[in-house]
């Protein structure tokens, strides 16, 4: 086991990337998740793990391993979150190397939340946000705060070099 | 005194109540649709009693208060037919701004009527404290949104400005960025440069916290003239402009609309416009309360 490990580290340059998401299923930020996985964990880039909320029927086979949730809390590499709720999960873990927020969709117009709760998230300092095109950045930067990145739907190439400059 | 204010009743009745509690009286709110008049009347026995609209179209309710004549009643509303020949249970009635008084006057010779117009909540205001992060340049608060204000020019306005929106009333532009609680949206109020009101209250309020209110013309039937007013996309641009333009200018226009709702505006002035008719002595209370809490 050890040593399976020890070769996966040494095959992927030690860089682990963790997803944290509401489903890895029938949705497009599951199906668009799962095929960004899959070329990541193919590129042997990065060490990849995908943590979802619900199990849902996979359009996408996974070629990497796949976890409830709940085992995102003590995950030691980069872990980034894809929506407002696993953010609150996020907000939680304690061994992440670096907290992201992938900004897939602007949560704040299609929930009846209240906006002391959006800026908990959105502007913790603890978190970097990415957004998901140049439109949402503006969007981002003016209402919260400017995201470090810009990752079109998760862009494995891009996604490398995000994770790089915190590993 | 205990003080039983109807759910019906329009929100300065609501805020009248406020200040009555700061004054010390017991004020609860009664639901009509959850608890009957009869029920409300054996449990809590009410000195005074604020009713709505909607409580004034009941027969159920005149009959109760007429087995309870001790009791003062303000009526917010219109009289029924069926009781204009007796309306000397009513202490006092209240008119809406905006409706002449004479249509009350007419309907009910016995009856004084009062206008009450809006004013500034100080008790809520004092809630609101300044908040560096909170610094927007235009914060439009979304309560009772007029649908002229989702045209595409004024989108194109609130990007221009970097205006945020946040309230009740969930506006499906980019800028939108949620409900508010009581204490943000005067932290907000109080941190703010310019603030794009749909009602009158919060006109008031925005002034009385220190930010510069911007109010849509079709937010009340009256708006006072201390308030600069929009109707277009036009007038808007004008005005954010001007004001965002030189600090100085908007400071200035604070500092002077200010003083005059600190010292005449609020509903502990309003309060006593109605005392008399109630209870004389809310009059002084309330000019000492008002002091202590400004001082």
């Amino acid at each position: 086991m050890e040593r399976a490990v020890n070769t996966n580290q040494r095959e992927t340059n030690g860089m682990k990337v963790g997803f944290l998401a509401y489903t890895a299923g029938t949705s497009q930020l599951g199906t668009q998740l799962m095929k960004g996985c899959n070329n990541l964990a193919e590129s042997k880039e990065a060490s990849v793990s995908v943590f979802i909320r619900e199990f849902d029927k996979l359009v996408v086979q996974p070629q990497f391993p796949l976890y409830q949730c709940v085992h995102a809390w003590d995950y030691k590499g980069v872990l980034i979150s894809t929506d407002f709720d696993t953010t609150m999960i996020l907000k939680t873990t304690y061994a992440a190397k670096k907290k992201l927020h992938y900004v897939w969709n602007l949560d704040w117009l299609f929930n009846r939340k209240f906006m002391e709760e959006y800026r908990s998230v959105y502007c913790d300092d603890s978190i970097d946000l990415i957004a998901r095109s140049q439109e949402h950045y503006d969007i981002i930067k003016g209402l919260w705060k400017e995201p470090t990145d810009i990752i079109e739907d998760f862009n494995y190439e891009d996604i490398i070099k995000t994770v790089k400059k915190y590993s | 005194m205990k003080i039983m204010i109807s759910s019906y009743c329009p929100r300065s009745i609501h805020s009248i109540g406020q200040v009555l509690a700061s004054l010390g009286e017991s004020v609860t709110t009664w639901t009509p649709t959850t608890k009957p008049i009869y029920d409300m009347f054996y449990e809590k026995e009410p000195d005074v009693l604020f009713l709505g609209q909607q409580d004034m179209q009941e027969p159920s309710n005149y009959a109760a208060i007429m087995e309870h004549k001790n009791v003062k009643v303000v009526s917010c509303g219109a009289f029924m037919d069926d009781v204009l020949d007796d309306t000397a249970f009513i202490n006092l009635a209240i008119c809406q701004p905006g409706i002449p008084p004479t249509l009350l006057k007419n309907v009910a010779d016995n009856v004084p009527v009062e206008q009450l117009q809006v004013a500034a909540n100080l008790i809520e205001c004092r809630q609101g404290n300044y908040n560096g992060e909170l610094v927007y340049d235009v914060f439009y608060h979304s309560s009772e949104p007029d649908t002229s204000i989702l045209s595409p020019r004024y989108i194109e306005l609130f990007e221009k400005f970097g205006a945020r929106i946040a309230g009740p009333s969930q506006i499906p532009i980019n800028q939108y960025m949620g409900n508010l609680k009581t204490q943000t949206k005067y932290d907000i109020f109080s941190s703010a440069k310019i603030i794009i009101c749909d009602n009158l209250d919060d006109a008031y309020n925005a002034l009385y916290c220190g930010s510069l209110p911007l109010v849509i013309r079709g937010a009340a039937k009256q708006i006072p003239e201390i308030f600069d007013t929009f109707s277009s996309e036009d007038q808007l641009d004008t005005h954010l402009s001007k004001f965002l333009g030189s600090e100085k200018a908007r400071r200035k226009t604070i500092k002077q609309k200010r003083k005059s709702i600190v010292e005449t505006e609020t509903y502990f002035d309003r309060l006593n416009e109605i005392a008399e008719y109630v209870n004389p002595s809310w009059k002084e209370q309330s000019t000492l309360t008002k002091e202590r809490l400004m001082a």
